[in-house]
Order: C-alpha cells, then sequence, then structure tokens
C-alpha cells in the first residue's frame, strides 16, 4: 500500500506542531492536514513600536485597534471570540460555518487557524503535578522530561524563587528569567512580600511562568520589547506561536503541510489510518494514508471528528472546562498615580490558593494590568452615560487590575456534548453541549471567591465588579474522548490510543479526564510529545519507513 | 440597570473619539494624585443618576415616537 507519509497529523495547533516536531525530529516523514486560515498581512502591517507611539497617529491605529470596519469594537452579548482584536480575528474565521454547535449554556471558542486556538494563547505555562497527570489519565513515570523538552522548544521564561516556584517544576537550565513587571504589578507584589505569613494563609503569589522570551535566542526569536502591543503584533516573535514551529519543519524534506483541508473523517484499517478531507475553497475531496494518523484538532473538534467517523451519532459524551470568572478591581497602592509606559500585555503574576476544605483542589489567579485594549470597551461595564463613563476609565485605568480566576473540572453528567447529524454538506455534524454545575460545587465555588476577594483586599485591591463569562470562556477545554470514565464510554486508551482504531492516536486534551484549575497549553505540549514518540517507537520497532509522494 | 449602558452605536462612536483625542494628544489615563482622581470618580458618580433619568427619558420619548 502506498503512504502519503509514515504519520499524519490533523491540526497545526499546539499540540499538532508539538506532535509533528518530534516525529520529524524522530527522522519519520510527517503530512499535516489543516485548514490554516491566517492574516499575515494585517500582521505584518504593525510596525515594530511601542503602543504609545502608534496610537498618536490616528490613520495607522485606526486599522490596528479598531479594524478596517470596526470589527474591532466589537458588540456588547457578542459570542466568545469578538473580542479578538482584528489582527487576531482569523484565529475564530470560519468556525461558525464548518465547527456548528448548538447550546443555551456553553459557547465554545474554536479554531480553524494556522496555530489554532495558541495563535492568541496567553502563553501562561503550568506543569501538573504527578497526581493532575493521573487523574487526567496522562502521567507516565518520565512526563516531566518532557515538560522540560517542551520549555526548550517554546522558551519559557520564569522565577525560580518566588511562592509560586512550584507552578512549574521544570529543568531550571531550560527557562529564562522573569519578565520584568510593570509598575502596577510591582506594587501588588511589593505589599504581597510585606503581608506577614500569617496574612497570606493559604495564598501564595509570584512572577508568573509565560512562554515568553526575556532574552534573544539563537533561532531569531528576541526578547520581549515591553511595547505593550502583544494582543495585536509580535514582531520580535518574543510569544510562542505553534507557526514558528510549522515555519522551521516546512523547511525539511520530510515535512509536509497541506492547507485548506477540511477533515471530515478518519478510518483506521488493518495496517494503516485513513484521513478523508475536503477542501474548503475548491469543496474536492481527498484521501490520505498513512501508517498512523495523531488528531489534534482541539478537544471539541478531535471529540467531533473521532466519534462521527466511529458513528455514534446521538451518543453523549463528557465535556472539560473550568469555572472561571475575572475580578476587576482598583489597585489602591497605584491609585492616581502615573505608571510607565514599559510593559507586556500578557499576565504578569500568578498566585495558588490551595483552600483549606480541600488543599489537592487548587485555585488559581493570574494578574493583568489594562491599557492596550482601550478605554471604550471598559465603558461598556459601567452604567454611567458614555462621555462619564469614558472619563471615570480614564481616571482609574492605572490602577486597574484584571483577576483572572481559575477552578478545576471534573467529569459529571451534568457536563456533556451529543453529536447530531450533518445538516450541511461542506460542514462536520453539530455538537449540542450542556453544560451546568452542582449545586454544592456552584456553593464551593462563590465560597471560595469570597475569601479570594478579602485576600485580594489585604493587598490593597478593591474589588469592584465579578464577571461570570460562562463556562465556555475560559477557552480550556478538554476530555470528548476519555479514557477513562464513570458514566460515559471510554473511548482511548492512555497512549493516546483510540480503542476502536488501533492505527489512530489522541494528541490534544481530548483524552483527558479532568481538568485541573491551571492553563492547560504547557500541558498540550509535554502530551504531545509523550504520544508521539510513543508513536514513533511504535513505527520505528513495528514497520519499515515509506517514500513520500 | 442593563439598559442605561451605553448602546453599540455610542460605544462605536466612543471608540473613534479616543483614537482621535490620542493622536491631538489629549487621550489615555489620567493621573492627578489620590486626591484628584477621586474627585473625578465621585463627580462621575454624583452625576450619573440624573444622567441615566436624562438618557432613560430620552430612549423612551424616541420609542413613544418609533
Amino acid at each position: 500500500m502506498e503512504f502519503n507519509a509514515d504519520v499524519i497529523v490533523v491540526g497545526s495547533g499546539i499540540s499538532g506542531a508539538f506532535a509533528a516536531h518530534e516525529l520529524v525530529k524522530q527522522g519519520l516523514r510527517v503530512l499535516m492536514l489543516d485548514v490554516g486560515n491566517d492574516d499575515a498581512a494585517s500582521r505584518d502591517a504593525i510596525p515594530d513600536l511601542p503602543f504609545s507611539e502608534i496610537i498618536k497617529d490616528a490613520t495607522l491605529a485606526k486599522p490596528i485597534f479598531l479594524g478596517h470596519n470596526d470589527e474591532g469594537i466589537g458588540k456588547r452579548n457578542a459570542r466568545v471570540g469578538a473580542q479578538l482584536t482584528p489582527p487576531r480575528q482569523f484565529i475564530t474565521q470560519d468556525t461558525e460555518r464548518f465547527l456548528p454547535y448548538s447550546s443555551t449554556t456553553f459557547s465554545p471558542m474554536q479554531s480553524l487557524a494556522l496555530g489554532g486556538l495558541g495563535a492568541g494563547w496567553g502563553a501562561v505555562c503550568f506543569t501538573f503535578d504527578p497526581d493532575e497527570l493521573k487523574r487526567c489519565g496522562i502521567w507516565q513515570p518520565d512526563f516531566s522530561s518532557f515538560y522540560s523538552e517542551a520549555a526548550e522548544i517554546a522558551g519559557v521564561s520564569a522565577s525560580l524563587e518566588d511562592d509560586t516556584r512550584d507552578a512549574l517544576d521544570v529543568d531550571p537550565k531550560s527557562v529564562q528569567p522573569p519578565l520584568d513587571l510593570d509598575d502596577n504589578n510591582t506594587s501588588i507584589l511589593t505589599r504581597y512580600d510585606r503581608l506577614r505569613r500569617a496574612e497570606r494563609g493559604p495564598f501564595a503569589m509570584g512572577r508568573i511562568p509565560l512562554a515568553i522570551l526575556s532574552r534573544d535566542r539563537d533561532d531569531g526569536r528576541r526578547a520581549n520589547p515591553y511595547f505593550d502591543m502583544d494582543f495585536y503584533s509580535d514582531a520580535r516573535r518574543s510569544i510562542f506561536r505553534p507557526r514558528y514551529l510549522i515555519e522551521q519543519m516546512r523547511a525539511r524534506s520530510t515535512f509536509q503541510y497541506a492547507g485548506g483541508h477540511l477533515v471530515k473523517s478518519v478510518q483506521s484499517g488493518s495496517d494503516c489510518a485513513e484521513v478523508r478531507t475536503r477542501h474548503v475553497d475548491t469543496g474536492v475531496d481527498h484521501v490520505w494514508r498513512a501508517r498512523k494518523l495523531i488528531v489534534c484538532a482541539g478537544a471539541i473538534n478531535t471529540g467531533r471528528i473521532v466519534l462521527s467517523s466511529l458513528g455514534r451519532s446521538g451518543t453523549t459524551t463528557p465535556i472539560l472546562a473550568n469555572p472561571y470568572h475575572y475580578v476587576v478591581c482598583l489597585n489602591r497602592n497605584t491609585f492616581g498615580r502615573s505608571v510607565a509606559d514599559r510593559r507586556h500585555s500578557m499576565a504578569q503574576l500568578l498566585g495558588l490558593y490551595r483552600p483549606a476544605d480541600d488543599p489537592q483542589d487548587l485555585v488559581t489567579f493570574q494578574m493583568y494590568s489594562y491599557r492596550a485594549l482601550l478605554l471604550f470597551k471598559l465603558v461598556k461595564e459601567f452604567p454611567l452615560p458614555p462621555k462619564l463613563g469614558f472619563l471615570f476609565a480614564r481616571s482609574i485605568v492605572n490602577s486597574l487590575s484584571i483577576v483572572a480566576v481559575w477552578h478545576s473540572c471534573r467529569q459529571s453528567t451534568l457536563r456533556h456534548a451529543a453529536l447530531g447529524a450533518s445538516t450541511e454538506l461542506s460542514a462536520l455534524p453539530s455538537l449540542e453541549f450542556t453544560y451546568s454545575i452542582e449545586d454544592e460545587r456552584q456553593r464551593e465555588i462563590l465560597a471560595r471567591e469570597k475569601t479570594l476577594r478579602r485576600f485580594l483586599r489585604k493587598l490593597r485591591l478593591l474589588p469592584l465588579k465579578t464577571v461570570d463569562t460562562g463556562p465556555a470562556g475560559g477557552i480550556h477545554y478538554a476530555g470528548t474522548l476519555p479514557s477513562e470514565s464513570e458514566h460515559f464510554p471510554a473511548y482511548t486508551y492512555s497512549n493516546g490510543q483510540v480503542r476502536a482504531m488501533p492505527h489512530v492516536y489522541i494528541g490534544d486534551s481530548a483524552s483527558w479526564n479532568y481538568l485541573p484549575a491551571k492553563g492547560l497549553s504547557f500541558t498540550l505540549m509535554a502530551n504531545a510529545i509523550r504520544v508521539a514518540r510513543h508513536v514513533a517507537s511504535t513505527i520505528q520497532h513495528g514497520e519499515s519507513t515509506t517514500t513520500l509522494h | 440597570m442593563k439598559f442605561l449602558q451605553p448602546t453599540d452605536d455610542e460605544i462605536a462612536r466612543l471608540a473613534h473619539q479616543e483614537l482621535e483625542d490620542y493622536s491631538h494628544g489629549r487621550g489615555g489615563p489620567i493621573a492627578l494624585g489620590q486626591i484628584g482622581n477621586a474627585l473625578i470618580i465621585a463627580m462621575c458618580l454624583a452625576i450619573s443618576p440624573l444622567a441615566q433619568l436624562f438618557r432613560l427619558s430620552q430612549r423612551l420619548v424616541c420609542g413613544i415616537q418609533r
């Protein structure tokens, strides 16, 4: 039989890029199938200048900050993803057409972009501890080595001295020094350092580990310039994006990237895997074959593709998504003061909260400053007339601190997805989501956030408003093809292999059984390396390589 | 209170105004010290109920006329 590659990887997001990178490193021939929407023109049109310079020129600033057609202004009550800045709106392009869903309780952000949701990822890096990895169903004894490899590849900066150093347990040689804090967050960390240990209680704070370079690297990526333009552009490539790995691999003869292909189904034959795609522009169908297949289309779409391929219309499967809120606070430490322009736009401080009633069920929080997203977006949040609201925003923005709070998520019959029938020739079957939280868990979350707000007040942060974006608003999804479940069928093994498809593997979070209250992207990287290495091993020890055509 | 929040059109006008202000060097944060900024906020909150009442009556009139 003729193969297109040794391994086909579906999807170019964080998982797909890391899986493919590992396979290429192992000497295998890899084909990546992807839709791969991108907007290089908008990205490249943004000068490598600070926000404070760009904003002075209205002609230059308008397309960057508001968009050519005001798409950056957004509408109230818009879907998740509508808040993306104009140069990043390609991330959700075409998803309503090709990745349909219905739900009144769960509106996930999906992506068909080059780099997937990783194209807009906030770059926060966490390692899951062994217990969390076991609950996810992906633990193996050498998992920590995959994290260190991921840190080397992505480029991670972190503090190894702060009270939160356990949040990133990697080889110290694989990380760069932490990024500098802005004035707002420096004042918060200084205040935290001054609190007596008893006043800190179950809370720990420190500089947040980020996949952002604080030092230049040999591969052309450069240190973050503190321009506060990170939600719009990154001319120096300081923030890791999956497309950088894909660009590197495209220079190799053993890697082939096929863009514009929407995967419709996957199958496993006796000695190969088969993928059927439809080209999004031409509508032409293709069939691709390889010895093995790794599906990394994002937890929701990976579940959709595999369940649909297994003919499981109408069946329900779990969905995991971290309960997430953000608390808008006024930082009294900087209120009324000028602050320096020099800053980056991503999260700056990390908080860990181990509740007294269950210290294992960690709550995490991240602190952001606010400026480059512009003040008009804040005015929507105030029950004030526009001009008054704008004046109000201008007087508090220097001391605004946005605290994003995350809670863990476990499987439940209250949170599931049901596969429907395909409704349009060009689209995959629709998914119907149901998501609610047990009453007791909801009370627990509210009680923990109340305790957190008390701690914020000790830091001289005055909570103004808690915003509930809905359960999908955190953009952390997993668990649609679990390896273990009490209430749902198990579709995968812990090595990522699909039970009914021996040549098909899951490389993303679709196979996880649990989501701790931690950003999952760094674990996606490590897990993709783990799955790809296993797949490579099965090929190298079982079969000869193929000729690419 | 949601009906008193700015409409999408008002927000769009505000967005363009914000860019215009920046280009004329009068945009961005106000930093007048703790007392100065507290006074601005207090003024906003004091005027707010009256301004909201005015806006509500405006919207009611517009609704009736339509």
